[in-house]
């Protein structure tokens, strides 16, 4: 795993220096300087700092459904990647002079982020965003498996994702705040066996949060009653769910209200923020954005979803309380990114390799991965995946949300993590 | 139980199909099995009898004009709700329920969502092309469904052309129209695309074109034969020649997971659905015929409650309280419940029958049957329930919602309820209440 070190301009070196010397053991290999930083253990054992408590860490967890054209999202500025890039794209490259932020020319590895992203480019400006480059699918290239797949955090389809197993143990997996979705769904990340998780309606009220009156405890009293003895089956799952969705209801309904406003994702989020905000113990948010699958006139559509995406982010951290901002973070997936070439139809197809971000006070900025070597595309002609989804997950189970077990294998994990900024999370 | 109760067979009817059987038929080949309804189907000679007569109301059922046009709509939301209501209040007042439910799956099958499409008039022309065909032929849907511009579109098919094919209608034509997963490779989604390329609109966006010079007239292998192949020879390929088992198997598991129970291609269920599909060209009538007269759909296994689909809830429970879809502005709640008709977040249509124990979705269903009981408070609708016995109660609400029977706990919590109020002297809200709490109870919530 490489990683360049390119601070924006040398104002910056002096309060990335430490960074930079993280960074820079790392990238020579020297796995007697990597081993201590990942294991909590060995590095109090170093004297360093360990993860945030149990109590700490929170994520929010942005899908972009259908597969985030992430070479015009994170594009190469300068030299001869940019080059490549401008011959390879044709008309929807994106102009170096509408490219924002990013890192300088450094080496080549110059890159800028596409214009309707302004706010995560401050954010990366600030060392605060990972852009983690060569995740996504390799296997079959329909959406549904490469969702289920990226999501389950298991390399394969599954039942369960990678919140909900690591939920399944914890002492509070049974009151439904502990993993909470924000939509009509509940995405396969945040599923588990045992985690109960709600999902929250974006729009319109919920009945049975007043109790005050007695016609409305009788009611709510004999239709939470039908669960009691009910059986197995679709009419017992149905009426368990009812009651637990009543139960929650009390908890829940003061935050739908004001009902926020803007974009979908942007509503979405305010929620996210709102639910954290009101200290439940929520460890697992997860939102999702349809639309990323850009077959066909993709210049306007993901310009818009881009900018969608970078005023929900905006709106969040803007709705988030500022005592929470260094115990969350916010994890942008989409389950792969698209072909190099665009098709006949100025839109691009399923490709492989695609980009996350980890956003958050606490995330050690930069680069983390292999950035997409356009000259050196995988046998199928995509950009490669080089590096695992799941060491993300892993990195984030272990060293954000205080060690899940098994939840995704034993395996690497990656410099996600600002060791100084988990220390203050504490 | 009181005398006449539907649940026990009369004796003139001991050689007739039976209320239980023809209740069952009822609910799931339609919205709810009112005690008329019920009372008419029971006199059938035999399930077979019933069956036919289900399927044969395709022929009477009355003309359906749409409430917009298909041209551009100057009001996308407004319009949007509009179709979405009508069509409620088509399943809620249809004489042929049937139709419905196909016209349904075969929206959820054929996914042209509002979301990319962004034109109501085209997804309004789409529908009528689905309620045309629905208990027709598959090859002659699935071939006016390929041409329809809405499709056209929302698959990307119109800009597929010889210069820079396009795969996603190929891919989903494979992946979900026709043989499932594990039937072909990407090498087939890349010749299938290519033998699509031309097939377009015209230049107002709103009507199929054949571009022939977008056409790649070369050769392309598809299943082992290579020749110029061109879309329509396509579907022939894919329902009659080599792929004919593949597909009658996914077409048949999808349409028996619909009315009997969850399958998958390969279960044996699957045998003679497939088997009636390639034995009559894929005649839709003689596979949900031999679906529905099928053992295993009378069986205990295939009575087993399923859970309804937002829509279908709704309408049952429109049907059960005399409300419109108008007044209730249930198509609102039904985009809040996650089944957004027009609408679907994906091609997929609604396939995961998990989201609707989804948090929301049970949140927009108890606030929807919240509107629904106020307004059957406002029209008296339930008035007649003060003066009634608890068990009296009781039957009336299992009648007008079309339920056989309570389950033991679900009548416990009724009783308590009727007879808790009424003791505190606080009966008024028994008429109230009871609406809601019927529509929420698990006999209907999932049938």
């Amino acid at each position: 795993m490489t990683r360049r070190s390119a601070p924006c301009d040398t104002g910056h070196a002096t309060r990335w220096s430490r960074r930079e010397l993280l960074r820079g053991a790392l990238a020579m290999g020297g796995a007697a300087v990597a081993a201590p930083l990942t294991t909590a253990g060995s590095m109090r054992r170093a004297g360093a700092a360990g993860p945030p408590d149990r109590d700490g860490g929170a994520v929010v967890v942005v899908t972009l459904l259908g597969g985030n054209d992430a070479l015009n999202t994170v594009v190469p500025r300068t030299g001869a990647a940019r080059a490549t890039y401008e011959s390879r794209r044709g008309a929807l490259a994106i102009p170096a002079s509408q490219l924002v932020g990013g890192d300088a020319d450094v080496d080549g590895s110059g890159f800028g982020f596409h214009g309707s992203l302004p706010m995560l480019a401050a954010r990366y400006d600030a060392g605060e965003v990972a852009v983690i480059e060569g995740v996504g699918s390799t296997g079959d290239l329909s959406h549904f498996i490469a969702q289920d797949t990226m999501m389950s955090g298991t390399g394969a389809p599954s039942a369960t994702g990678w919140l909900g197993r690591a939920a399944d143990d914890a002492p509070d997996r049974h009151d439904g705040w502990h993993n909470v979705a924000i939509g009509s769904t509940v995405p396969l990340h945040l599923r588990g066996q045992e985690v109960r998780v709600a999902a929250l309606p974006s729009v319109g009220g919920i009945w049975g949060a007043e109790r005050t009156k007695y016609w409305e405890a009788d009611a709510i009293a004999c239709v939470r009653a039908f669960a009691d003895d009910v059986g197995p089956g679709a009419a017992g799952e149905l009426a368990r769910s009812q009651a637990m969705a009543l139960d929650l209801a009390e908890g829940f309904g003061p935050i739908l209200s004001p009902t926020p406003t803007g974009s979908p994702l942007s509503r979405d989020l305010q929620l996210a923020a709102r639910v954290l905000d009101a200290d439940r113990g929520t460890r697992a948010v997860a939102v999702e954005l349809q639309g990323w699958d850009t077959h066909a006139r993709q210049a306007a559509t993901h310009a818009g979803l881009l900018r969608q995406l970078d005023e929900g982010l905006a709106a969040f951290f803007a709705t988030l309380d500022a005592s929470r901002h260094r115990d969350v973070v916010v994890l942008v997936v989409s389950e792969f990114g698209r072909r190099i070439a665009p098709n006949g139809s100025s839109g691009t197809d399923h490709g492989h390799g695609g980009t996350a971000f980890l956003i958050g006070d606490a995330v050690a900025g930069g680069r983390v991965g292999t950035p997409p070597d356009l000259d050196h595309p995988d046998e199928d002609g995509n950009v490669a995946v080089t590096t695992e989804l799941r060491d993300v997950y892993r990195t984030i189970l272990d060293e954000w949300l205080g060690g899940a077990g098994d939840a995704v294998g034993s395996g690497p994990t990656l410099p996600l993590f600002d060791r100084r900024s988990a220390v203050a999370a504490r | 139980m009181a005398h006449g109760d539907p649940a026990r067979p009369r004796r003139s009817q001991i050689m007739a199909l039976g209320a239980v059987d023809a209740a069952h038929l009822l609910r799931r080949t339609g919205f709810g099995a009112s005690a008329a309804d019920v009372d008419r189907l029971a006199g059938a000679v035999d399930r077979a009898d019933a069956v036919e007569r289900i399927l044969a109301t395709f022929d009477d059922v009355e003309d359906a004009p749409l409430p917009i046009g298909t041209g551009p709509s100057s009001n996308l939301y407004g319009d949007w709700m509009a179709l979405t209501t009508w069509w409620l209040e088509r399943m809620r007042t249809t004489s042929a329920p049937l139709v419905e439910r196909m016209v349904l799956f075969w929206h959820g099958h054929f996914v042209s969502g509002l979301n990319k499409v962004f034109d109501i008039g085209l997804l309004a022309q789409q529908h009528d092309t689905l309620r045309r065909h629905a208990l027709g032929d598959y090859r002659t849907l699935l071939g006016a469904v390929a041409f329809d511009p809405a499709m056209l579109l929302y698959l990307d098919n119109a800009f597929n052309f010889r210069t820079h094919p396009q795969e996603n209608f190929a891919r989903e034509l494979l992946e979900l129209f026709t043989t499932g997963p594990g039937h072909y490779d990407q090498d087939d989604v890349v010749a299938l695309a290519r033998a699509w390329t031309g097939h377009s609109v015209d230049d107002t966006w709103r009507r199929y074109a054949n571009r022939d010079f977008w056409h790649d007239a070369g050769d392309k292998e598809l299943f082992g034969t290579t020749r110029n192949w061109d879309g329509p020879e396509t579907l022939d390929a894919l329902l009659f020649g080599p792929r004919a088992e593949a597909t009658s198997r996914f077409l048949g598991a999808k349409l028996w997971s619909t009315f009997a129970y969850p399958v998958g291609a390969e279960d044996p269920e699957v045998d003679d659905v497939a088997a009636a599909a390639r034995a009559t060209a894929f005649d839709l009538r003689a596979v949900l015929r031999a679906i529905l007269t099928s053992e295993a759909f009378w069986s205990d296994a295939g009575r087993a409650p399923r859970t309804r689909p937002p829509a279908v809830w709704i309408v049952a429970v429109l049907r059960a309280t005399g409300l419109s879809a108008t007044e209730t502005g249930a198509a609102w709640f039904l985009e809040r419940c996650g089944q957004g008709l027009f609408n679907a977040a994906d091609v997929s249509g609604w396939r995961d029958q998990d989201a609707w124990t989804a948090t929301s979705t049970t949140w927009a269903r108890t606030t929807f049957a919240n509107q629904v009981r106020w307004r059957c408070w406002i029209d008296e609708r339930f008035a007649d329930q003060e003066v009634l016995a608890t068990d009296e109660v009781l039957d009336s609400l299992r009648a007008r919602f079309g339920v056989t029977e309570w389950s033991a706990s679900t009548e416990r919590a009724m009783r308590d309820f009727v007879d808790g109020a009424r003791a505190r002297g606080v009966g008024w809200e028994v008429a109230y209440n009871l609406p809601m709490i019927a529509a929420l109870a698990p006999e209907v919530l999932a049938a």
